[in-house]
């Protein structure tokens, strides 16, 4: 097509389509360049195209809002009509009292479904919740034990947000100004907040550790006396901790915590595996800041999706790189075939640890026949905190599992300051706390450094590895 | 402390106020300069958020806000495309710079543009069903223009040649409606 045969509008309904190739953009270039008409046409394209997408979300919000509607009109409609006349009244209170924010004091928060045994809390006095009840500033509700609530907020002409209560979930609506806000005091709360082409643009939820501004973005948030820990499933979410004010950009697929502590703000990417039915797995590595680490392999053999095996007999090392792309179907697996003594590092740094130092390695294991091995961690030259079959927590895995375990092992470096060291280790079975031993006072002459492998030495059989994820824990102090 | 507090606040307000009522020119100008759709509402989201955080930075002449704040808003879209790493996103510094020069064009005219918003809605009412629902389809739900035929069992050419149509006639509508009577 020769961009010189059709029109300028054309070519923009073209731009919002498909995109325009280099010498439309330059055609598009030169007109907006040379003709003031041709700047004009552009401004009202666009204005018209935001314009018919705003009506249509109003469209759609007005559609949302009729559909939950609970209640009868007809029914109501002597109710209304006083409630109009006092809505009046107030809008025009409440529009000479706010003026260009008189549009966002009339947001309104609203119960809308309460399952179970659900508190509303109104000057201090619980009173029984019911679906529809309004909220004013200060108000609470508090869902009981495994209750749940939905409130939502609608505005005359904006977009409708959710928000759902669980957990023993105690949270305040602390009104319109400076911004649309609950405190979530307790429990979880998840957030389901629209996108805005409107003022007022953000939301905040605050608990006793952090406040958290929330755009168009879909985010849990769980709060109890000690940490709060907030996850974004969808859009962005700003965080600012309320203990130093520092603040962080969470986005989607990422976590953070923050406690009453000072540090580094932990955060960083959730995997699957962290979270079962959206609840976190290792709730402690959560809390704690651990968070997986770029994966770091440098040498020997790649071995994902297949079977490893070796010519040399014993003593051989292979490093799994890739693994995080594993799964059951295409677990890596590897023989020992009578090879005594071959040695699979799973998780490795080229780069020494800050101490102290902190690493965790999740996977899942399955053994298709009988085999042995040990997970060993090396720092430095050698530094074996486990020895073989003697091991105290991390056993020998001697154990025939015909089916697939999900590992968690934990190795956290401490240094004292008379510059001994200790190894605490943990390890997990299928999210299941099994044990935990703290080696005192270990150390190499010639390695002060903390862990910086995580393997296995397979003694014997033959074993699969799958959904490798490693991690490191940003300390919290 | 206190004075400082309170000329803060006076800020703050100020730069609602003046974001209020550019909110609109922003939003276009971010689709103008952000595909698809969807990214440009984030990128207006950000930029809001920019906006209000940055209430002592803003120039205290109302004049020059619309254009420090597309300045805000560029920036945003910078940054957007670069986290996005889309090369095909990434429009050439020099559309960029025309599209700032047209808007710089409308900012005189600033209430004649708002009433041409307005008008607008009364126009969009006043589309026959299907031209309304093909204009739907294309900026709300972001349909290429394919997809809407296939949905409407139209060809693309028709669905093209209606957009086209449908544009022309609202930007009459709005005109004539802007027309002294």
């Amino acid at each position: 097509m020769n961009p010189t045969d059709t029109t300028l509008l054309d070519l923009l309904i073209k731009r919002d389509s498909e995109g325009l190739s280099p010498e439309e953009t330059d055609w598009l270039c030169e007109a907006l360049e040379n003709d003031p008409a041709a700047r004009e046409t552009l401004v009202m394209h666009y204005l018209i195209r935001v314009g018919t997408k705003k009506a249509a979300r109003a469209k759609a919000a007005a559609l949302n809002r009729r559909n939950r509607s609970r209640f009868s009109m007809r029914a109501a409609l002597p109710a209304l009509a006083a409630a109009a006349a006092l809505l009046i009244l107030a809008g025009v209170w409440i529009a000479n009292r706010t003026g260009a924010n008189g549009r966002i004091a009339r947001a309104v928060l609203i119960l809308d479904e309460t399952a179970g045994e659900v508190q509303f809390v109104r000057a201090g006095r619980p009173i029984a919740a019911r679906a529809g009840m309004r909220f004013r500033p200060g108000d609470s509700v508090r869902v009981l034990g495994a209750s749940q609530a939905t409130l939502s907020l609608t505005e005359p002409t904006g977009p409708s947000d959710r928000f759902l209560l669980a957990d023993n979930a105690h949270a305040t609506w602390s009104g319109v100004e400076p911004d649309l806000r609950i405190v979530l005091r307790s429990g979880r709360l998840e957030a389901e907040i629209e996108k805005r082409t409107v003022a007022p643009p953000s939301w905040s939820v605050e608990t006793a550790h952090m406040r958290l501004t929330a755009l168009g973005t879909r985010f849990l948030v769980a709060t109890d006396t000690d940490v709060t820990r907030t996850r974004v499933t969808e859009g962005v979410v700003e965080m600012i901790r309320l203990s130093d004010g520092k603040t962080a950009r969470i986005e989607a697929g990422h976590y953070a915590v923050a406690t009453t502590d000072h540090g580094r703000l932990p955060s960083g990417p959730y995997t699957p595996g962290m979270l079962i039915d959206g609840r976190v797995l290792f709730r402690e590595s959560f809390d704690q800041g651990w968070r997986p680490e770029i994966w770091n392999t440098f040498y020997y053999d790649n071995a994902i999706g297949r079977y490893v095996e070796k010519d040399l007999y014993g003593g051989n090392l292979f490093v799994v790189t890739n693994a995080p792309g594993s799964d059951k179907a295409n677990a890596i697996e590897i023989a020992e075939l009578g090879k005594t003594g071959n040695q699979i590092i799973l998780a490795a740094r080229s780069g020494l640890f800050k101490i102290p130092g902190a690493l965790a390695l999740e996977f899942d294991v399955f053994q298709p026949y009988p085999s042995n091995f040990t997970f060993l961690n090396i720092g430095g030259t050698v530094h074996r905190i486990y020895g073989n079959a003697r091991a105290q927590s991390m056993r020998n895995q001697a154990v025939h599992r015909k089916e697939w375990w999900r590992t968690r092992l934990e190795i956290v470096h401490i240094r004292h300051a008379d510059g001994t060291f200790a190894v605490d280790n943990k390890e997990y079975l299928n999210g299941d706390y099994i044990g935990h031993v703290r080696h005192e006072g270990i150390r190499d002459p010639n390695s002060d450094t903390p862990p910086r492998y995580l393997f296995f030495s397979l003694l014997s059989g033959r074993v699969r590895f799958a959904n490798i994820v490693v991690y490191e824990r940003i300390p919290l102090d | 402390m206190e004075h400082c507090k309170e000329s803060a606040m006076t800020n703050r307000e100020r730069i609602t106020q003046q974001f209020l009522e550019h909110q609109d020119m922003l939003a276009e100008y971010i689709h103008a300069l952000v595909a698809p759709s969807s990214d440009a509402d984030d990128v207006f989201q950000e930029t809001a958020m920019a906006i209000l955080h940055k209430a002592t930075d803003s120039p205290d002449d109302p004049a020059k806000f619309a254009k420090w704040a597309r300045g805000v808003a560029r920036n945003k879209a910078l940054r957007h495309w670069r986290a996005k790493r889309n090369d095909r996103l990434v429009p050439d510094t020099r559309i960029v710079e025309a599209l700032g020069m047209a808007y710089e064009d409308a900012d005189p005219d600033r209430d004649i543009w708002r009433q041409r918003r307005i008008l607008l809605k009364a126009c969009l009412n006043r589309l026959a069903p299907l031209q309304r629902k093909i204009l739907d389809l294309f900026y709300a739900q972001e349909l290429k223009t394919r997809q809407i035929s296939t949905m409407i069992q139209r060809k693309d050419a028709t669905v093209r040649m209606t957009l086209r149509r449908v544009r022309i006639a609202l930007a009459e509508c709005i005109q004539t409606g802007m027309s002294p009577t």
